[in-house]
């Protein structure tokens, strides 16, 4: 296995880690998707060499925190919620589209 | 409301963090790809750039009317649109100045078509051009080819999480184009 698939497999433990500890912390439901969002991250990086579209990565990871947000926001009807919705779901769009940074 | 600053902060460093390793990522030197056939040398190796990184190797058969093989790794996930573009015309004036220097010609470009390859175990379409030269010499050498033939390709080379982008210049008599594509290995 090509060693860059660890620093792109890397990029889950900063999401798991925030999402894991406060998971512990608080039980809120957009967290759980958060962890879910990581654990995507992790599994998509190693199967790119499997033929994984790597484009979709990104944009699926944050695509399943925007889903939390919402879902949170339905939840407990809190707004940072719906702002956190809203924010993934524009920056899954936006990296989607943008053709990742390049 | 009250906001959990704590977890404010934590959330943003926690994607702030995610975003450099991903960056970072790009900066990962690639395993370049690379040319094994035994008629062709290698004559430049450059690192074209670290953000991506890029690699670019170009070969040369040498001859009066040589066969020119430029090989770019591009460090990427996949096989973005835009690194295709934007990469690929970096590469396609360095081939071009390669083929200005080694035919001591002008050159004129004509897109032609596409032609199927096969490189390691990737099919790739590469774009076909007939490139007119104009020789700078005043005699030119008898016999010497007013057109040759110019080959553009990239595939993802998913194994080593990189663009390979391939370029090929020869006249059109060589008539070694798969044997040179099947020996280049990502």
């Amino acid at each position: 296995m090509d060693p860059a698939v660890l620093v792109l497999a890397a990029t889950s433990v900063p999401v798991l880690g925030h999402n894991a500890y406060w998971l512990y912390r608080e039980r809120e439901v957009d967290l759980y998707y958060g962890v879910l969002s990581g654990i995507f991250t992790f599994i998509g990086a190693v199967l790119v060499a499997y033929g994984f579209p790597g484009s979709l990565i990104m944009p699926l990871a944050f695509g399943i925190i925007a889903i939390g947000g919402f879902h949170g926001f339905i939840k407990v009807k809190k707004r940072g919620k719906l702002v956190k919705g809203i924010l993934f779901a524009a920056l899954s769009m936006g990296i989607y589209l943008s053709g990742v940074f390049l | 409301m009250k906001v959990n600053w704590k977890k404010v902060i934590s959330a943003v460093s926690a994607y702030l963090i995610m975003m450099g390793i991903y960056v970072a990522f790009f900066a990962y030197p690639v395993a370049p790809a690379h040319s094994s056939h035994s008629n062709y040398v290698e004559v430049e190796n450059k690192t074209y750039s670290t953000l991506p990184y890029v690699v670019y190797r170009v070969y040369v058969r040498g001859s009066v009317d040589p066969g020119i093989l430029l090989v770019s790794t591009v460090r990427t996930p996949f096989l973005p649109d835009k690194t295709y573009s934007k990469i690929l015309r970096s590469m396609e004036s360095i081939i071009e100045n390669e083929t200005k220097k080694r035919y001591h010609a002008d050159i004129d470009l004509v897109l032609v078509g596409t032609k199927k390859a096969v490189i390691g175990s990737h099919d790739v379409v590469m774009d076909d051009y007939d490139v007119h030269l104009r020789y700078l010499n005043q005699l030119p050498g008898w016999g010497r080819p007013d057109t040759i033939k110019m080959y553009f390709g990239a595939f993802f080379c998913r194994e080593h999480y990189e663009s390979v982008i391939v370029a090929y210049v020869a006249p059109p008599d060589l008539g070694d184009f798969n044997e040179v594509m099947s020996e280049v290995k990502c």
